[in-house]
């Protein structure tokens, strides 16, 4: 119930996220708007999903976001203009986050590094399409927009689900519950030298 | 554990890898046999700042060789910066050129891009004022005011080129101009929302759904059907201002092969064809101008001949044609009448021989039976003449088998004649006995006086005398009659007869029918056998004559209807020469004023001559030479289009097409859009990241 309750919860102030996101952007005219949602919720989940600390998934999805950045510009700069040249592009992207998950040693959450290919890829493949010689100017634009609102989300959603959950219950909660700690899955004195402050935090 | 961490995001990259490798690789295509048509097309792609300034500069080769069999070619390239844009292989480059050497089977494409540092047709400049004062783009973005915004495109292909062409007189005259690739551009642009009253003199305007203003630009950089420059722009009052992004596209164009250009390349050919035309029609001119001057004296005479001429004409018209028409306006009134009268007694005509026809059957019958009645009638009187030849026969035996001609022949004369017989006899014995009695004597005297009175008595011995006498001529009648009746009859008869069949006589060819009956009876048989053989063609004359009624009829009807329109013009002409007379006197009054004025031509053709045709003349020689050089520039233009207009070239027989693209783009302070999402993602992560230490660190 508490769960579920808590769900509800997270899911409201992302929703409020979302408004005032869009509001800002047209107060402040930071041009936000058209990735507001995908990029508020985009955050939640980073802030959500129960695999590792909060940060590792933050980082591994800004490694992600990296990446496919980088295979958009490859695909600019040096690859055919063909399917080929796409399928190369994002061939190049995965083996980056692979690479990256490779050297992260499991630190890195490959759900959330592909969450940032995702979000990034659909939010920017039309705009790049359009206008690919521009891929400097526009690739910017639309991952600033984006990192603000995944920011906004990923506030939200780490300060919405920070509060501490029976260990009797963590498992049970994993499947339903947002911001459960990890510790079934992981070793302790990992969670030890995790020194950055999650939603995941363990109760000892 | 690392094993699985590493393996499942392969399997993953693997999938998605290959399904959009195979996506790829479905698209091949094949086909058979010969001859290649190559089509090569070249984007010049260069960024422009708001200010103006050339940024980057690319240019787009596509080479499309469409049909079947081998394509060797070298088309021209720049080599900075290329990459092949259709697959991972490098381009095959020498001596500057793309070297293609494949087999097409179907159509094959093939693209590069590159960087370019060649010359630019169009040199563009842009300016900015805001409420009046010169600005550079980056000080617009965030301002309100009343922005002016103002572009200039030069054509500067230009290359010195020798123009011939007509000099109007004749000749031809040779002149260098600066003769540009023909261009033709357009330029795009959308204003934002915080753009108002937005406005342009040169562009089509539209809204483009979302607050803002599209604006088309439409460019023709082709002397001389247009400018070699360009200028333009728009204003609008704005807030929080920006720099809209503009795209200008321009291509060469074939000013005599365009439809839209050739018209006016038509026209600058028939100005200068126009020119020559004008400036020899105007020499000939003055040469007629200076016969004018002497046809103008004959002029006045005919104009004094014409103007008695044309006094006649409208006293003619008014004294004899219009009382003439007005009788033939009468005329013709009684001609229609009649016409019409015509036709109704065409029609009754019609009528009447269709009854005629429709009675021919009835009238054949009858002619038939008078004919049968008139053979009857000749027969009937054969019989009658045969009757009358044996009529003297029958009659004396009728006569003689009469009882009272027996009577009379046979009892009462016989009678007659004893009665006279005996009476005579008895007469002969008294005058014996008177006799015997004058002897008696003696008697008294009373008695013998009375003897001797009968004995004595003359008279009564003459009576006895002639009574004897009487007898016997009786008897002598009586036989006489006797005798002679029969002979009588048969007399009788016999003159009966013979004036009877002299009445009814014997026919025969040629005698007078007026002589005799059976005369009259067989003429009137050969008459009625002549009008019943007739009466077939009676009635085929009847019904030529119906025929030909209804066709009289028919004709009445046009004849009458010619007749009323005959009518119906009549009167026209009979008004229409009233206003012919009056016309005339018109006309007749005119030409007194055109014989008064017509010695002027005399000397306004002198200043015609002087101030008109001749000057015609050298306006003719200007027009020529400037239409001819225009037209001779768009010729030079066209050879440049065709031949010169490629950014670099383009393989040899291969059709050849440039586009040149100018992105001017925009100032909307992006960069420092970004730079502030950019610092509010960090804060927030900060703030987050605090907030969550600050409360571990109270939970704990």
């Amino acid at each position: 119930m508490r769960a579920t309750l808590s769900s509800l919860l997270t899911g409201v102030l992302l929703t409020v996220a979302v408004v005032v996101v869009i509001g800002v952007s047209s107060a402040l005219d930071l041009e936000i708007e058209p990735y507001a949602l995908a990029g508020v919720l985009a955050g939640g989940i980073v802030a959500l999903i129960p695999d590792r600390s909060a940060w590792s998934r933050l980082a591994a999805f800004a490694i992600g976001f990296v990446a496919v950045w980088i295979g958009f510009v490859l695909r600019a700069a040096l690859l055919p203009d063909t399917e080929g040249g796409r399928a190369a592009g994002a061939v190049v992207t995965l083996l980056i986050c692979l690479v990256a998950v490779a050297l992260g040693r499991s630190r890195l959450p490959l759900s959330a590094m592909l969450l940032g290919v995702a979000l990034f890829s659909a939010a920017y493949e039309a705009a790049f399409v359009a206008n690919e010689p521009e891929v400097a100017s526009t690739s910017l634009d639309a991952a600033t927009a984006l990192i603000f609102a995944v920011a906004v989300g990923f506030a939200v959603a780490v300060v919405a689900s920070g509060r501490r959950v029976p260990a009797e219950s963590r498992e049970a909660a994993t499947d339903d519950a947002p911001g459960v700690p990890l510790r079934s899955t992981r070793p302790r004195r990992r969670e030890l030298t995790d020194t950055a402050a999650t939603n995941t935090e363990v109760t000892r | 554990m690392n094993r699985t961490i590493l393996v499942r995001p392969l399997a993953v990259a693997a999938v998605l890898a290959a399904g959009l490798v195979g996506t790829g690789a479905a698209s091949a295509a094949t086909g058979t046999a010969s001859g290649v048509d190559v089509t090569n097309t070249e984007t010049v792609q260069v960024y422009v700042s708001p200010d103006g300034k050339l940024g980057d500069q690319h240019i787009y080769e596509q080479l499309v060789l469409t049909g079947h069999g081998k394509a060797d070619l070298a088309n021209p390239i720049t080599t900075t910066g290329l990459r092949n844009l259709d697959g991972f292989s490098g381009v095959d480059v020498k001596d500057g050129k793309q070297v293609v050497d494949t087999t097409v089977d179907g159509e094959k494409q093939l693209r590069t891009v590159s960087d370019y540092h060649g010359d630019l047709p169009l040199k563009l400049s842009v300016s900015y004022k805001l409420d009046g004062k010169p600005v550079k783009a980056a000080d617009i973005v965030g301002k309100s005011g009343h922005l002016d915004v103002s572009y200039t495109i030069e054509n500067v292909s230009g290359k010195p080129t020798q123009l011939t062409f007509a000099d109007g007189k004749g000749g031809t005259v040779t002149k260098t101009v600066n003769v540009p690739i023909p261009m033709v551009a357009s330029m795009s642009t959308t204003t934002p929302d915080n753009f108002r009253n937005v406005s342009s003199k040169e562009a089509s305007m539209g809204g483009d759904g979302h607050g803002g203003t599209m604006m088309q630009f439409t460019l023709t950089l082709l002397p001389p059907v247009g400018p070699a420059t360009s200028t333009f722009g728009y204003s609008a009052d704005i807030t929080d201002g920006v720099v809209p992004r503009a795209e200008i596209s321009a291509l060469p164009v074939d000013p005599l092969g365009s439809p839209t250009f050739a018209s006016a390349a038509s026209s600058y050919k028939g100005g200068a064809d126009t020119g020559v035309e004008l400036t020899s029609g105007a020499l000939k001119m003055d040469a007629g101008l200076v016969k004018l001057q002497g046809g103008a004296s004959d002029l006045v005479a005919g104009l004094i001949k014409l103007h008695d001429g044309a006094g006649q004409l409208s006293t003619g018209l008014t004294a004899t044609a219009v009382p003439g028409a007005a009788k033939l306006a009468d005329g013709t009134s009684q001609l229609d009448a009649g016409g019409k009268k015509l036709k109704d007694g065409a029609g009754q005509l019609n009528d009447g021989l269709h009854q005629l026809k429709s009675k021919a059957p009835q009238l054949a019958d009858g002619v038939s039976q008078i004919y049968g009645g008139q053979k009857a009638l000749a027969e009937g009187l054969r019989q009658l003449y045969v009757g009358v030849e044996g009529l003297p026969s029958q009659v004396r035996d009728q006569v003689n088998a009469d009882p009272d001609y027996k009577f009379l022949t046979g009892t009462l004369f016989p009678r007659l004649l004893n009665i006279n017989a005996n009476g005579k006899s008895t007469l002969t014995s008294v005058r014996a006995d008177m006799e015997a009695l004058s002897s008696i004597t003696g008697l008294s005297g009373g008695d013998q006086a009375k003897v001797d009175k009968v004995t004595s008595d003359a008279a009564a011995h003459g009576s006895l005398a002639d009574l004897a006498d009487d007898l016997d001529s009786s008897s002598s009648v009586v036989n006489t009659i006797a005798s002679q009746l029969p002979v009588m009859v048969d007399k009788i008869t016999a003159g009966i007869k013979a004036q009877l069949t002299a009445a009814i006589g014997t026919p025969t060819k040629g005698c007078d029918p007026t002589a005799t009956l059976r005369c009259g009876a067989s003429a009137l048989v050969d008459g009625g056998k002549q009008l019943d053989e007739a009466v077939p063609q009676l009635r085929s004359g009847v019904n030529q004559l119906a025929a030909g009624s209804t066709k009289l009829a028919a004709g009445a009807g046009t004849l009458s209807d010619g007749l009323g329109q005959a009518n119906s013009g009549a009167h026209q002409l009979a008004d229409g020469l009233g206003t012919a007379a009056d016309g005339a006197g018109q006309i007749n009054d005119g030409l007194g004023t055109a014989s008064d004025g017509a010695p002027q031509i005399v000397s306004g053709a002198k200043k015609l001559s002087v101030k008109g045709s001749q000057k015609i003349a050298a306006a003719g020689e200007d027009t020529a030479q400037s239409y001819g050089e225009m037209y001779a520039e768009l010729v030079a233009e066209a050879k440049r289009a065709n031949t010169g207009a490629m950014a670099v070239g383009a393989p040899q027989g291969a059709t050849a097409l440039t586009a040149y693209d100018f992105v001017i783009t925009g100032a909307d302070g992006q960069d420092s859009r970004n730079v502030t999402r950019s610092l509010l993602a960090g804060g927030l992560l900060v703030v987050a990241a605090g907030g969550v230490l600050l409360r571990r660190r109270f939970r704990a």
